[in-house]
């Protein structure tokens, strides 16, 4: 009877105990009947999470299943269930979620099912969550020549308990030779998350360095040592022939710039242009080579001779509507200019004997570009030939002949020179001389060159020769504003000033100096 | 008088001062010395005890009053202190453990009463112009009611064994958290960005 009551006992016990385990709260009354086992219950801050461990007395004992079971000394004796750690063979059960004051004391009872024989025992303690200490984080160290790279994860934090624990507690790394401290760091990781890196430095190098990290609090948790012997050739990142390669290159540019720097120093490069104008060769060679007009190609110039006499041209351009060609027409108030016409092909023969001033040889007016120089404007010379004026015959202009163009410029196969031996010399001022380029396909036509004649009882006068090559119907362009001598103003184009015109210009059928 | 003994004197008395101001260091130690010893000599907690478990309602008001108590932080170190003497000198109690023990643990509390009374009688000492705050006079009457409560509990339950059990986690608990405060104040009073750190 008596043991039909103890078995009844035991089973309702059990039953109670079956049906308490499914629920959230328990009164403490039915853990009553089951011995207490000793334990050692403890919390620390492992990770950014807090961490309730227990650990039996009797190691050696069976495996068994744990529940963990807790309350609020200030609130309730009814103890509550952990979920996570509900039946679990670990013995240990992350509470950051549940225990959320940390100046509370909170009464931990750990339900102990041994598997073997299926009894229960229970243990409790105490805890107060503030004082839990503060594990160190895992670390891996690296070592180079003369320091050392410590590297640690600090996850992020989501229990208050745990952040004020962070921020007033130091957090030390801990730096010896051996068995001696040599340096202690207390680098801030109140806000740290993720990832942190700490370089030691001015480290020796063939010398064993240990290092150990702990956060400052009692008790301190000290991490285990983690030793590395810095090795002479272990370089930062960058290999040895790396290194070189980046030195040698180095030297090479700094040769290379000290050379040009003293190349220029000593004057072998880069020459200052501080020639006087006489030998300023680069307008040399623009006068005697013009400068091709971007548009339009060089071309080879048929000079026709027209005749030899070298007289003073007194141009009368009062009637300048002789010619209903575009002849050159200028108002001379005491200059001569020698204009040079060239005239069709068919022509020529007829034409020989009007143009009476020949066209002055390129080569005299190229020596006079060279007395002129770079100048603007200069004073062109005397003629020291005269030819005949186009005032003297209308159809003149067209009939001249470039007996010095023929000297300085290929004369074209097909062109025909009624008078080879014709010759005027013209004083040409060669900044002011128009030059036309033929082209290929029009090696017909002829070279037309007009030019004021300069009277010498009058004066010299500043004034500008135009070299008009005219060519078919082509029109020419006008040449460069004179203020009362122009022989034409065509398009009225001629706002050019005579003395800003150093450079040749090509334009239609004219270069312009 | 001999000058020999003169020089004597004038070198203890120079000494006399940092002396008195290292019990104020040796406070804080003694505080965490004594936590241990209360979780150490007391461990484990019975879950029959749980039926007497109360609040004792530990004033979290006066902890920022105490963060700011630069000048009387001492004193107050002092007034908690001397009530938890108290609280394990009462006579007629069974003490919960062994009498070894116990003397351990009153032994432990009256260093740090007397270490807390050095400090404090500095601390009068150079704050003698200065009277106590109001704020202070807060902070020394909620701790007074706090440990009256303490010692009420103790009398009610007539110094049971669990009644100590819960006294004894209760003034551990007290002790942690004074430590704290006092820690959270001296790094504030030592790096002033701290503060904003903390906030």
């Amino acid at each position: 009877m008596r043991s039909r009551c103890t078995v009844s006992a035991v089973g309702l016990l059990s039953l109670c105990l079956v049906v308490s385990a499914s629920l959230e709260t328990i009164t403490p009354s039915a853990f009553d009947g089951y011995p207490d086992e000793p334990c050692t219950i403890n919390i620390t801050i492992r990770n950014s999470r807090l961490i309730l461990s227990w650990e039996l007395e009797n190691k050696s004992g069976p495996p068994a299943n744990y529940t963990l079971w807790y309350t609020v000394m200030s609130k309730d004796e009814n103890l509550t269930k952990v979920k996570n750690c509900s039946d679990t063979t670990k013995s240990s059960c992350d509470v950051t979620d549940k225990w959320l004051e940390g100046m509370e004391s909170y009464v931990v009872a750990i339900v102990i099912v041994h598997r073997g024989d299926l009894t229960v025992c229970r243990c409790s303690d105490y805890i107060v969550p503030a004082n839990a200490p503060l594990e160190p984080p895992e670390f891996e160290i690296v070592g180079f020549t003369d320091h050392i790279n410590v590297t640690m994860e600090f996850p992020p934090v989501t229990s208050k308990i745990i952040q004020e624990k962070m921020k007033t507690t130091p957090f030390v790394i801990k730096e010896q030779i051996g068995d001696s401290v040599r340096k202690k760091h207390e680098p801030k990781v109140n806000n740290v998350t993720g990832n942190f890196t700490f370089v030691l430095r001015d480290l020796l190098p063939k010398t064993n360095y240990c290092v150990s990290l702990y956060f400052d609090d009692d008790p301190a948790i000290k991490s285990p040592l983690k030793c590395i012997v810095l090795q002479p050739g272990q370089e930062s990142g960058l290999s040895e022939s790396a290194i070189v390669g980046i030195t040698t290159s180095c030297l090479v540019v700094m040769v290379f710039v000290s050379t040009i720097v003293m190349l220029k120093r000593i004057g072998y490069i880069c020459l200052k242009d501080n020639l006087p104008n006489v030998l300023n060769f680069r307008h040399f060679l623009t006068w005697i080579i013009p400068e091709r007009s971007p548009s339009e190609a060089i071309d080879r110039l048929e000079i026709i001779p027209t005749n030899k006499k070298k007289r003073l041209w007194n141009y009368d351009y009062e009637d300048g509507s002789d010619s209903d060609e575009e002849v050159p027409t200028a108002s001379v108030t005491g200059y001569t200019m020698h204009g040079l016409t060239g005239k069709p092909l068919q022509q020529t023969s007829d034409t020989s004997a009007s143009p009476e001033d020949p066209l002055h040889e390129e080569d005299s007016g190229a020596e006079e570009s060279d007395e002129a120089g770079a100048g603007a404007g200069a004073e062109p010379e005397l003629p020291t030939e005269a030819g005949a004026g186009p005032s003297e015959d209308p159809t003149g202009p067209y009939e001249r002949r470039k007996s010095v163009l023929e000297d300085s410029f290929p004369r074209e196969d097909n062109s025909s020179m009624d008078e080879p031996g014709d010759n005027i010399i013209f004083n040409v001022n060669l900044n002011s001389v128009f030059l036309r380029v033929l082209h290929d396909e029009d090696a017909s036509e002829t070279l037309s060159l007009e030019e004021d004649t300069i009277l010498l009882d009058e004066g010299p006068q500043r004034t500008e020769s135009d070299l008009r090559i005219a060519g078919g119907d082509r029109t020419q362009p006008p040449l460069p504003s004179l203020p009362s001598q122009d022989l034409w103003t065509e398009d009225g184009s001629s706002e050019k000033s005579d003395t800003s015109d150093s450079d040749a210009d090509v334009g239609d059928g004219y270069i312009m100096r | 008088m001999t000058p020999k003994f003169l020089w004597l004197v004038a070198l203890v008395a120079l000494y006399i001062p940092p002396i008195q101001s290292l019990n104020c260091v040796y406070l804080d130690d003694s505080i965490l010395e004594n936590v241990k010893l209360l979780g150490s000599t007391m461990t484990g907690f019975p879950l029959r005890c749980l039926k007497d478990i109360t609040d004792f309602k530990f004033p979290k008001e006066i902890l920022p009053y105490i963060q700011h108590m630069k000048r009387e932080i001492n004193a107050v170190s002092y007034r908690i202190s001397s009530l938890a003497l108290t609280i394990f000198n009462l006579k007629g109690s069974i003490p919960p453990v062994t009498e070894e023990h116990w003397e351990r643990i009153r032994s432990g509390l009256f260093k740090q009463v007397r270490q807390a009374q050095e400090c404090f009688m500095d601390e009068e000492k150079e704050n003698r112009e200065h009277p106590h705050s109001e704020d202070f006079l807060t902070v020394y009457l909620e701790l007074g009611k706090y440990f009256f409560r303490i010692k009420k509990f103790l009398i009610n339950k007539k110094y049971s064994f669990c009644a100590w059990k819960i006294v004894t986690v209760e003034i551990r608990r007290c002790f942690i958290i004074f430590s704290k405060s006092r820690k959270l104040l001296k790094m504030i009073s030592e790096s002033p960005t701290f503060k904003q750190e903390l906030k």
